[in-house]
């Protein structure tokens, strides 16, 4: 705010929401196929677009795929934060006061249909050998069996928050062969 | 992908509304000794002087109106310990009221000399008058000539010195792009929730650091409050900032009214939605009201190659109608396929003088023809956005470009 003026891109809310439009469904593909789990990668979504609401202002004008990369570099930042600690941040949700929504059945089975989450749990099925002994456990039973988190903790006799680490680290160490299988898929759109 | 995500929609809905709350950023006693009730002693040191940029009455916030300026009641604690924080109000030349927060001693607002700041000299240094070495978070005055306003800022170094004093040192917060510059340990950052309520308000509810909700009473007839968390953020993070908006910021959940009106901020009661939409108390300022057939103009638009595909535009109009203080402004836009481009400049400007628009980045441009204009607009409520404004702005006339 001085003498010479001050330039945004429209940018400003309007342009952010539009962004939101853009970008959002690409975003839960993104993140769906690297988590195998629709609702995790809600949260991560709307994590992602918290955080880049709040640096917004400091966005400098720019193509569509400037703003995009620039958004996606976030979200490739929030992933690796979930896949070394298991769990979502939502500090930059909490501070501007947005709930997650909690989806239903007809959403989960939308992303599952968006990400081809059912081809990707096959490709997974043939890499869990690879890892480790508690976390092919995790991963078998939450991503190709589907069970809720509570049930694959009550499995393996351990807590809730084990179990998501567990998992969120194999999925970590399974990177290399999602990646390739997204390489195909872009970022689902 | 073949359904509507209904949930994707929601959250959708929840970034709106949170977007029309604009992130908006505005942008000598050496020698002595004082006592506070929280430090035996403490040490007063040069006043703080780092300024950003030069000091116009008819520019940006304008200049302070140094009969207004007062020292608010309100104190929080700093989690770390030391003098506690007080917030310092007072009125500008171009119609705002403005909320400094800093740490206080002895009835003094100023910063002190630790996370690097002023060497860690370990002293109280005021922060003058109508200084801008921190940034004040600034709103509309109403009708009245109230402010109601609530502002958030992210990961503040404890010392109360933000990036607008990096003359006098210290660590960065993540939100400063200084290179070489060095952030801020964590342990050091605050997140500050602050404002003014208005008098009618009479409690607020938040969530404290450990999850607890807790109430305060709002103080004194401007229904001041401060709350000071430490900042959790990972240094470099940038979940950092100021932002400035009619409505308070979580963690703040609700506030309660003289008429028994409870405006629930995370989960709003929809038969309460519309009543709380404006706080009780608050008048918006009125503002001069134009048609277009009053302000309209021709608009000269001209561009010139900056090369990498780059082009600087020149944009001129006659302003038919004055611009005296911050709550009204010539904006141009330029759209483009992925929105618009928009330029503003927050200066006085008096009626019949040609306003040229030149000097701002070149913009990154596709060969192909490009329409703008030029709005006058008026907000006249803390945070809102020029673009919020403009679409019930009055249109001073439109422009094409061609980029070869």
């Amino acid at each position: 705010m001085d003498a010479r003026g001050s330039l945004w891109l429209v940018a400003d809310a309007e342009a952010f929401i539009e962004l939101y439009r853009r970008e959002a469904k690409s975003m839960l593909v993104f993140f769906a196929r690297r988590t195998v789990d629709a609702e995790v990668a809600l949260e991560l979504t709307a994590e992602t677009f918290a955080q880049a609401w709040r640096g917004w202002g400091r966005l400098r004008p720019g193509g569509v795929e400037e703003t995009r990369g620039w958004l996606f570099t976030i979200a490739r930042r929030q992933l690796g934060r979930y896949l070394r600690r298991g769990r979502v941040e939502r500090r930059a949700l909490r501070r501007l006061g947005i709930q997650t929504p909690v989806m239903d059945d007809g959403d989960i089975a939308a992303v599952h249909e968006a990400a081809e989450l059912g081809s990707l749990r096959d490709a997974l099925r043939l890499e869990l050998e690879s890892l480790a002994g508690g976390q092919r456990e995790a991963l078998r039973l939450r991503v190709v069996d589907e069970l809720p988190y509570a049930t694959v903790a009550a499995r393996l006799g351990i807590s809730e928050a084990t179990a998501r680490a567990r998992v969120s680290r194999g999925l970590r160490a399974l990177a290399r062969a999602l990646d390739p299988l997204e390489a195909t898929k872009g970022t689902g759109r | 992908m073949n359904h509507e995500i209904r949930a994707l929609g929601e959250l959708g809905t929840a970034f709106e509304r949170v977007a029309g709350q604009r992130r908006s950023r505005w942008p000598a006693a050496v020698g002595r000794w004082r006592s506070t009730a929280v430090v035996a002693v403490i040490r007063v040191g040069a006043p703080v002087t780092g300024a950003n940029g030069p000091h116009s009455p008819a520019v940006g916030r304008g200049d302070v109106r140094p009969a207004t300026v007062r020292l608010l009641a309100v104190r929080a604690a700093d989690p770390g310990g030391g003098p506690p924080w007080g917030m310092r109000f007072a009125t500008t030349t171009r119609g705002l009221g403005c909320l400094t927060v800093g740490r206080v001693v002895d009835g003094e607002l100023g910063v002190l000399g630790q996370d690097g700041a002023f060497r860690d000299d370990g002293e109280f240094h005021p922060l003058p008058t109508g200084s801008n070495a921190t940034s004040p978070a600034c709103g509309p005055l109403d009708r009245r000539g109230r402010l109601i306003l609530n502002a958030d800022v992210g990961e503040v170094p404890a010392s109360a010195l933000d990036a607008n004093g990096l003359s006098a040192g210290g660590c960065l917060g993540p939100n400063v792009h200084e290179p070489g510059g060095t952030f801020c340990p964590v342990r050091d950052e605050r997140n500050l929730y602050y404002g003014m309520l208005g008098p009618q308000a009479t409690s607020l509810t938040y969530t404290a650091a450990d999850g607890a909700q807790r109430t305060l009473v709002p103080q004194g007839p401007d229904g001041a409050y401060l709350i000071v968390q430490r900042a959790v953020e990972s240094p470099g993070s940038i979940d950092a900032g100021m932002s400035v908006s009619l409505e308070p910021f979580a963690p703040i959940t609700s506030v309660t009214y003289r008429n028994g009106l409870r405006c629930e901020l995370t989960n709003p009661i929809a038969s309460e939605a519309r009543a709380c939409r404006l706080p009780p108390g608050f008048a918006p300022a009125s503002t001069p009201r134009y048609t277009h057939a009053q302000l309209a103009s021709p608009v000269r638009a001209t561009i010139r190659a900056a090369g990498d595909g780059r082009w600087t535009l020149t944009v001129s109009f006659v302003a038919r109608a004055a611009i005296t203080s911050a709550l009204a402004n010539y904006a141009m836009t330029l759209e483009v396929s992925h929105g618009a481009y928009g330029f503003s400049r927050d200066a006085d400007v008096r009626s019949g003088t040609r306003v040229t628009y030149h000097d701002f980045a070149a913009l990154p441009l596709a060969p192909g023809v490009y329409h703008g204009a030029i709005t006058y607009y008026t907000s006249t409520t803390p945070g809102q956005a020029p673009f919020l404004a403009n679409r019930g702005g009055v249109l001073v006339g439109r422009f094409t470009i061609r980029v070869p």
